[in-house]
């Protein structure tokens, strides 16, 4: 298999950890990627940025998304601010599902380069965020109105 | 093995409580509450809920119950969640439905979930098949500016705008407790909405489906 096809990939970016995650996913899948990454993050002495890019990943059953929460959570100490990158609702459900449950409010997940850029330099919750643009938008809204 | 962390046993009773009430009062079943109490606690449930509500009130004040809940049906669908995203496009269908029994809105609820599937540009391609050329066509331009809002970095320009944003706050905050409710049928998601309670509305809606 060569690398174009590798069902996922590891890189450092500058500073930041970028994965890609590729293809169909089951369990061994997940458990392949999970040790790789946590070898990967063991070599390194910083909490660095990671941006996971799940654009090309085109199935991840039940028990590989149970896996990346697994993972996730493990990983969350040795990792700073995260983003997940998806370009299909399904997607994005799966990857919010894993963050959820692996309890990282510091992950969020997006669709474009610029919001990645903006989530991973802001010192925002996934919630606080949503809140704050709650309150910022109704607010906004009443205004227009009068 | 990943599990769902649980509120305490008195946030628990205190669910059960309220998706019992709903589901008298309102008709539906906030299976989320749990996950919303377990996040915000019973303050948080309360001053957000009344956000939300505020949110769904103006955007039933500015186009009507219809398009407002499959503008947020559309909202939680980019989240991937199926509950609200299901429960809302329902909630949409049968509200249309109810104003005219001879019309039905091209995007059943039941499509949800295969659309859902679909990268981000087959999925508005195919919202732009069944709606344009449509009465429905407007909720079509909603669905292309709430998106390019969303993910296309565009400006809030207007009052419509500063709500589809709103709306895409209260589902991205909503999508927090319903991306756990798994486990229910599709098919028995209820109508998010007091329409839910309208049993032979319902029981014509679907005869007008053909199931």
């Amino acid at each position: 298999m060569n690398e174009a096809e590798a069902p996922y990939e590891i890189r450092e970016v500058g500073e930041r950890v970028h994965v890609v995650w590729r293809g169909r996913w089951d369990e061994p899948a997940a458990e392949s990627f999970a040790s790789a990454m946590m070898n990967f993050l063991a070599q390194r002495e910083d909490n660095p940025a990671l941006v996971v890019d799940a654009t090309r990943l085109q199935h991840c059953n039940i028990l590989a998304r149970g896996r990346l929460a697994d993972l996730h959570e493990a990983m969350r100490p040795q990792i700073g601010r995260c983003v997940y990158v998806a370009t299909s609702a399904r997607m994005r459900g799966l990857c919010l599902w894993i963050i959820k449950v692996a309890g990282d409010e510091r992950a969020k997940v997006l669709a474009n380069d610029e919001d990645v850029e903006a989530w991973l330099n802001s010192d925002e919750t996934r919630v606080s965020d949503a809140q704050r643009r709650i309150l910022k938008h109704l607010d906004q809204a009443g205004k227009a109105a009068t | 093995m990943a599990e769902v962390r649980r509120a305490n046993i008195v946030r628990r009773l205190g669910a059960k409580a309220m998706r019992s009430m709903s589901k008298v009062l309102l008709g539906y079943d906030p299976v989320f509450i749990e996950e919303m109490l377990n996040m915000m606690g019973s303050s948080g449930v309360r001053v957000w809920g009344e956000r939300l509500q505020d949110t769904m009130n103006q955007l039933d004040e500015r186009f009507g119950h219809h398009e407002a809940q499959h503008i947020v049906s559309f909202a939680a669908m980019l989240n991937g969640c199926p509950f609200c995203s299901i429960g809302h496009m329902y909630a949409g269908n049968l509200y249309l439905f109810a104003e005219d029994e001879n019309s039905l809105y091209p995007i059943d609820e039941r499509d949800v979930l295969s659309l859902q599937e679909l990268p981000d540009e087959q999925l508005m391609a195919e919202f732009t098949k069944r709606l344009q050329g449509t009465p429905f066509a407007p909720t079509l331009a909603h669905y292309e500016r709430l998106y390019a809002l969303k993910f296309g970095g565009a400006q809030a320009e207007s009052r419509e705008d500063e709500l589809f944003l709103a709306a895409i706050g209260v589902w991205d905050l909503l999508t927090e407790c319903t991306i756990l409710s798994e486990g229910i049928e599709p098919a028995n998601i209820d109508p998010l909405a007091e329409i839910a309670k309208d049993r032979r509305l319902i029981e014509r809606y679907h005869a007008a489906r053909g199931r």
